[in-house]
């Protein structure tokens, strides 16, 4: 049975997008492919047909999420609307397209197309999105000619330089460390259900392809594995540290994306160095529960309409629905217990202990990485939805929204109470956690009641006995990180009356960008716009072929 | 045998000419005889076959008589001056076109195929081109840069004449159209040329650079 089947509702929201009836058919349209996807990618996953069938799962989840979300979203947004009802399900199908297809041109069409329209989605938001679509398309571009050189150079060059390719390819897609630059750039600026297709599925697609390779291209030389281990790791910390100084919302949830994915690339470099299921077990239960808990956030963020965070505060008292899915989704991101992404951890720190030479050293970047991430999400969370509120920040809020929330919510909480759903194909065998979530629901349960009894008395808790609170007396983004930001010597915090982050990696992005400008500005100089200029280099040209021909 | 020899020569000579001539009246006129050149080196290569007359005589009408036609009604129309305006002076033409030809007569056996019927007509198709190109460097007029491109044009139809058994009919008649189309086209370009901006020299539009 062809999985091309599934493809078919989506050609209903393409057919729909010109006409009045465009937001019915989108709906209904994604809501059948998101089913179609997630059985044949469960069934395929559970049958053991392979990682590419978990992909469809994952993406088919996100598009069920959509589904009720997206015309809900765009109804309340409606500029280029029709754009996007007809783009979305083209990038939906080729990013399904991408996972099912086996290396060969066809692979590499669908990926320039994959591409392409991403970078069209992202561009579509206008003069703001002008410097984020142009950093997707260079690094679309940057990981076009890793492939090329990989899928050209298999049989002809050595596996060092096929793998040089491949990491180069599909590592950028999947923001490994110094290639990572693109994604907090290009995903925020997007409309909020972009950006979770983006963060949330698209990124994976370099997992998978890296995964894929060693059943295409054979298995990798070991420095991949480590250099994977290293720059995950790397990048997983750089990232979160120079997240908790993003004051945008969405720009902060893009860098957690750089940290998962550093995670996730990480354990698959263990996993070539070492082939345990352990690992293998944590990198696709933490694909498919970051792409949820981050889908979650970013439509999330889309309810709001100020993305600043030192702008946000209170919403929890405004909207305590979103708030409270939002707190779910920071639950699971943070890496706390009923969360999928916590055993996903505690499966890769199981995985570095048992790790060759001085993998088991991984386990303390992966403990920072876990206290970090923390922190990270206490200060969104606690800056965006708690306290006073600092500005009039408007909450959209329709029906269709919540349902796409809540369907993501529920998924994740599936995911949650019964991981074995989907390491049991791996052979790997989990905690009893149902047994011990009941028990941590019956201790919290119990704790609530017995605090509640206690005799209250309301009071502000930090004004110290002085004058009321005021919302300009509040901890800002950057103040409330600040003591992290300090303690790494990555970043530079300069304080005063506008306290900013400075990022020297940053300026070494633009002074490659200044030499290469500088480069094209030399050959520039070939461009006169003398006719007979030209033509003379043509017979140059000409005259040389010919020359060699004589040699 | 000596007849194609004395052809292919022949045609040789009047590349030379073409770059060397300083009145674009003569260059005309020896475009047209080079193409009657090629029309009777058809119709010797011919051995009876229908398509290689055909294609001569096609070659005779549109490019020995219409295109020639055309272009002195063009520089009559144009009312520029019928002199050819250069960076080079004629000896220095003709030393560069003898070095080119050289090149051409030196590479050229290695381009021949095994079963040419006409293996020293590769040399001159080669030299053919790159004198075709020279004159298009080396001149101001716009018209000179449509006149070098279809010697050079040239030197690609003795190229296939002298590889190969002809090409099938079709396509010498479409290329023949193809040269006609694409002069007429340049006729067209080069009137908007001299209406925009009052005229013809292609030395001094230079201001769409990178």
């Amino acid at each position: 049975m062809s999985p091309l089947w599934t493809f078919l509702p989506l050609g209903l929201a393409v057919v729909s997008a010109g006409t009045p009836w465009r937001f019915r058919g989108l709906s209904l349209s994604l809501g059948l492919a998101g089913l179609a996807w997630v059985a044949l990618g469960g069934m395929g996953w559970a049958l053991g047909w392979g990682a590419p069938f978990l992909y469809l799962l994952l993406l088919g989840a996100l598009t069920l999420g959509l589904a009720p979300y997206l015309p809900a979203y765009l109804a309340h947004h409606p500029r280029e609307a029709h754009l996007y009802s007809l783009l979305v399900p083209l990038f939906l199908a080729s990013m399904a397209g991408v996972a099912l297809t086996s290396p060969g041109f066809g692979f590499l069409f669908l990926w320039e197309g994959m591409a392409l329209l991403g970078y069209f989605l992202v561009a579509l938001e206008g003069p703001s999105a002008l410097v984020g679509g142009r950093a997707f398309f260079l690094a679309s571009r940057l990981s076009g000619a890793g492939l090329y050189l990989a899928f050209l150079g298999h049989g002809h060059l050595g596996a060092d330089w096929v793998w040089a390719g491949l990491l180069l390819g599909f590592g950028v897609k999947a923001a490994l460390f110094p290639f990572h630059a693109w994604l907090p750039q290009a995903h925020p600026v997007a409309i909020s259900p972009v950006s979770a297709l983006l963060s949330g599925a698209m990124t994976k697609l370099g997992l998978l392809g890296l995964y894929q390779s060693q059943y295409w291209f054979g298995p990798p030389p070991p420095w991949v594995g480590w250099a994977l281990v290293l720059l995950g790791l790397l990048g997983a910390v750089y990232a979160l540290v120079r997240g908790l100084g993003e004051e945008d919302l969405k720009g902060a949830l893009a860098y957690s994306s750089v940290e998962n994915l550093g995670l996730m690339l990480s354990a698959l470099g263990a996993y070539f160095l070492k082939p345990m299921p352990l690992l293998l077990g944590a990198f696709f239960l933490q694909q498919v529960a970051h792409a949820l808990f981050k889908g979650l956030l970013f439509l999330g963020a889309g309810a709001l309409e100020e993305r600043r965070i030192s702008q946000l505060g209170g919403l929890f008292r405004k909207a305590p629905g979103l708030g409270a899915l939002a707190l779910w989704g920071m639950v699971a991101g943070a890496g706390l217990p009923p969360g999928p992404v916590f055993l996903a951890e505690w499966q890769l720190y199981q995985g570095f202990l048992q790790g060759p030479f001085l993998m088991p050293l991984a386990a303390g970047a992966l403990a920072l990485v876990g206290a970090l991430a923390l922190y990270f999400y206490v200060r969104l969370f606690g800056l965006a939805f708690l306290g006073l509120p600092r500005g009039e920040a408007g909450v959209y809020w329709a029906p269709g929204m919540r349902l796409g929330l809540g369907l993501l919510a529920a998924l994740l909480l599936l995911l949650a109470l019964g991981p074995g759903l989907l390491l049991g194909p791996l052979g790997l065998g989990t905690y009893p956690n149902g047994l011990l979530l009941a028990l941590l629901g019956v201790l919290a349960g119990a704790l609530y009641r017995g605090l509640a009894r206690l005799p209250k008395r309301l009071y502000g808790t930090w004004d110290c006995g002085f004058q009321p609170l005021t919302p300009r007396m509040q901890p800002n983004a950057l103040g409330f990180a600040e003591p992290a930001l300090r303690l790494f010597p990555f970043l530079r915090l300069r304080v005063g009356e506008h306290p900013r982050l400075e990022e020297p990696l940053a300026e070494v992005y633009a002074g490659v960008g200044r030499a290469y400008s500088r480069l094209a500005a030399l050959v520039q100089t070939l461009q006169s716009g003398s006719l007979h200029l030209y033509l003379l280099l043509q017979l140059l040209t000409l005259v040389v072929v010919l020359g060699v021909v004589l040699l | 045998m000596a007849l194609l020899n004395t052809l292919v020569l022949a045609i040789l000579a009047t590349g030379f000419l073409m770059v060397s001539r300083r009145s674009l009246d003569a260059i005309i006129r020896l475009y047209a005889l080079q193409n009657i050149l090629l029309a009777l080196v058809s119709f010797a290569l011919a051995g009876g076959e229908v398509h290689f007359i055909v294609a001569g005589l096609a070659l005779f009408a549109v490019k020995g008589v219409l295109i020639p036609w055309y272009l002195f009604w063009l520089i009559d129309r144009l009312e520029v001056s019928h002199e050819v305006e250069g960076y080079l002076s004629v000896s220095l033409s003709l030393l560069l076109a003898g070095l080119l030809t050289a090149l051409a007569f030196r590479v050229g056996k290695a381009f021949v195929l095994p079963e040419a019927p006409l293996p020293q007509g590769v040399p001159v198709a080669l030299a053919l081109v790159l004198l075709g190109i020279l004159s298009m460097v080396s001149r101001k007029k716009a018209i000179s840069q449509v006149l070098g491109f279809l010697a050079l044009e040239n030197g690609v139809f003795l190229m296939a004449l002298s590889e190969s058994h002809g090409l099938p009919l079709f396509v010498e008649l479409g290329v023949a159209l193809d040269a006609f189309a694409a002069v007429f086209l340049a006729g067209i370009l080069i009137f908007r040329i001299k209406g925009e901006m009052g005229h013809v020299d292609t030395a001094r539009m230079r201001s769409l650079r990178g």
